[in-house]
């Protein structure tokens, strides 16, 4: 191949099209869904980052997509924390379960843009195609067994308490910085009527972050990695976030008030 | 192309090819051509076109990628692949002087993970094969062992072994053992004269039957004769200057291989002392048939037990034969051994 521009002039090897490993169209499909372009940009957005990177366990670097009845989900985890959110669609499909792998997801919410232009995704059993726009995205799918995640999500956790995003992810932000650099630990302690979020780090140094909520119930003194309570705040957009919490052994269920179609679930850490 | 003593072989593996098992063995000794079977069958079963027991086409697209080496479907382990290979200069150096590892390392295992856990390219089989499976050290087969216990769908290891007893037992049993016996002489030899090999008899005989060992040591065979010739004559010439010859022939030719490495040469030694050995007990010769006189010759004047003695050292060297070791001395060591043991009045 020759390249000229200007007075520049290259001469490039080619190798033959047909070394070019072309992937095979998978004939056998399941499901074939219309969204917007937003629709499921917004949907990936809200879970990717709980996606595990570089895990033994395969099947969790990757993203759960579940089409059933009139609804979309998407779910992420690993192992640690788990993010669900789902959306509407327009008709009913069979349930059909598929695993995206991590690239393709991280792939997509860079190439999907934030408009209501139509997206096309056909669903087989190993493969899956997105087209939108000029772009045809084929990928292929993770084999295995995503764990299953209605399990982990808490159903009747009893204490409530509701914050503002914006404050939450600020105090979490300055307490990070006394955490232990490795483990990342923080201490939730909720009183009637306040927050604390306490850190300290290798050095003796200490945080102490406390905020005012409307509270009632009994006290309880529990540990988070920091990280994970920043991610979700990070990438919901709402004012207010829900907590949800039963002792300090279980997990903490993060959704956003008056909507069931995220939630975010956190494991406690023993600090 | 599958060789004539394997045809059978194929016809059996391919007539029952919906039911292969995820994990083949090839087992037999070296030489006898199992690389060759199992990249064989990894093509027809990676072929688009191919059907029953037929070989692969070779002109589909996946036929193109295999033969270049580009698969997406297809993984080779083999010792030293994870090595990067020299792509600049600085590189270059420093893999001259390094050696390739003679192990299968954790790594490549581990990197098959993520070709595992996603779909395949072609919607087909993805296959790894693994050569020489002994190569693996235990954190590798014990890596190994992880996947195969839970193989994922649509996926066939072939591993070849020369030495089955060296495998892990759990590994042998998560593998469907396929025997390759010696050829029939006869094949072996039909297809020897058929690739144009000088003394494809003598050749075969000194391989221990196994045809690609003999094709390979065509190009040893001056030396071999040679070597014979030495042998002969440790008595008169005595080992020193003997030495000094075969440490020449391990010099560097111009592609920066080894003619031959110490280790072939033990090899070639204890050959011949077993032949001494069989011709004493019971008077028949194995590798050697075109030297039966030399051998009665020798064996005549050398005690059983000096012989026997001499084989066990033998083995003892060999275990030895790739450590760095001076190599005219480690050959001076050698034979003279061997001539207490078969020459008169060492």
């Amino acid at each position: 191949m020759h390249v000229r521009a200007g007075k520049s002039r290259f001469n490039l090897q080619t190798l033959p099209a047909e070394d070019y490993p072309r992937m095979a169209q998978a004939d056998n499909e399941q499901a074939r869904l219309q969204l917007t372009q937003k629709q499921f940009k917004r949907l990936i957005g809200l879970v990717q980052y709980a996606m595990a990177q570089q895990d033994i366990r395969y099947y969790l670097n990757g993203l759960l997509l579940v089409v059933t009845g009139k609804e979309i989900r998407a779910v992420a985890t690993d192992g640690h924390r788990l993010a669900y959110a789902s959306e509407n669609l327009s008709e009913s499909f069979s349930r059909t379960e598929v695993i995206l792998p991590r690239k393709t997801i991280l792939e997509l919410s860079r190439l999907l843009s934030d408009n209501d232009e139509a997206l096309d995704i056909r669903l087989s059993p190993n493969q899956a195609v997105f087209r939108f726009g000029s772009i045809e995205l084929v990928s292929k799918l993770i084999d295995g067994k995503f764990p299953d995640y209605e399990r982990v999500i808490p159903q009747n956790h009893t204490k409530v308490i509701t914050l503002s995003r914006a404050t939450l992810l600020q105090s979490l932000h300055r307490a990070a910085i006394l955490t232990n650099e490795k483990f990342r630990g923080i201490r939730i302690v909720l009183a009637p009527g306040s927050l604390k979020i306490i850190s300290s780090n290798a050095d003796q140094e200490e945080a102490q972050e406390e905020l005012e909520i409307a509270y009632d119930d009994e006290a309880l003194d529990i540990g988070f990695n920091v990280t994970y309570l920043l991610d979700v705040l990070n990438n919901v957009s709402n004012e207010e976030v829900e907590v949800k919490l039963a002792d300090a052994n279980s997990s903490a269920l993060i959704t956003l008030p008056g909507n069931d179609r995220f939630k975010y679930v956190v494991m406690p850490m023993r600090i | 192309m599958i060789y004539v003593w394997q045809k059978e072989l194929w016809n059996k593996l391919l007539g029952q090819v919906e039911r292969l098992p995820h994990a083949l063995l090839l087992s037999g000794p070296a030489g006898g051509g199992k690389k060759n079977f199992a990249h064989d069958l990894a093509a027809r079963l990676l072929c688009e076109k191919a059907s029953g027991i037929n070989e692969a086409c070779r002109a589909c697209a996946s036929c193109n990628w295999f033969f270049s080496g580009n698969h997406p479907d297809f993984r080779l382990i083999e010792p030293g692949g994870d090595e990067p290979e020299d792509s600049d200069s600085d590189a270059e150096s420093a893999s001259m002087t390094k050696k390739k590892s003679d192990q299968i390392r954790i790594n490549q295992i581990r990197n098959l993970d993520s070709f595992l856990g996603i779909g395949t390219h072609r919607q087909g089989l993805r296959i790894i094969v693994i050569q020489p499976a002994e190569t693996m050290n235990q954190a590798t087969a014990n890596a190994l062992l992880k996947i195969l216990e839970e193989p994922s769908t649509n996926t066939l290891f072939i591993l070849i072994t020369n030495n089955k007893k060296r495998l892990l037992p759990t590994i042998l049993s998560r593998c469907q053992t396929v025997n390759f016996p010696k050829p029939a002489s006869k094949d072996a030899l039909a297809w020897l004269k058929d690739s144009g090999i000088q003394h494809a008899e003598d050749l075969l005989s000194h391989a221990g039957g196994l045809p690609l060992a003999a094709a390979d040591e065509s190009k040893n065979r001056e030396r071999l004769d040679t070597f014979f010739h030495d042998l002969a004559q440790v008595g008169q010439v005595g080992p020193v200057a003997i030495a000094g010859r075969w440490e020449g022939w391990l010099k560097e030719n111009k592609d920066g291989e080894p003619l031959l490495e110490k280790r072939t040469l033990v090899t070639w030694l204890q050959k011949w002392v077993f032949d001494l050995i069989t011709v004493k007990m019971t008077g028949s010769v194995v590798f050697h048939s075109h030297k039966q006189r030399e051998i009665h010759m020798i064996a005549g004047g050398a005690s059983l037990h000096a012989l026997i003695d001499c084989y066990n050292e033998l083995l003892r060297i060999k275990a030895v034969s790739q450590h760095p070791l001076n190599p005219r001395l480690f050959f001076e060591d050698m034979l003279t051994r061997y001539g207490r043991a078969a020459v008169k009045g060492s």
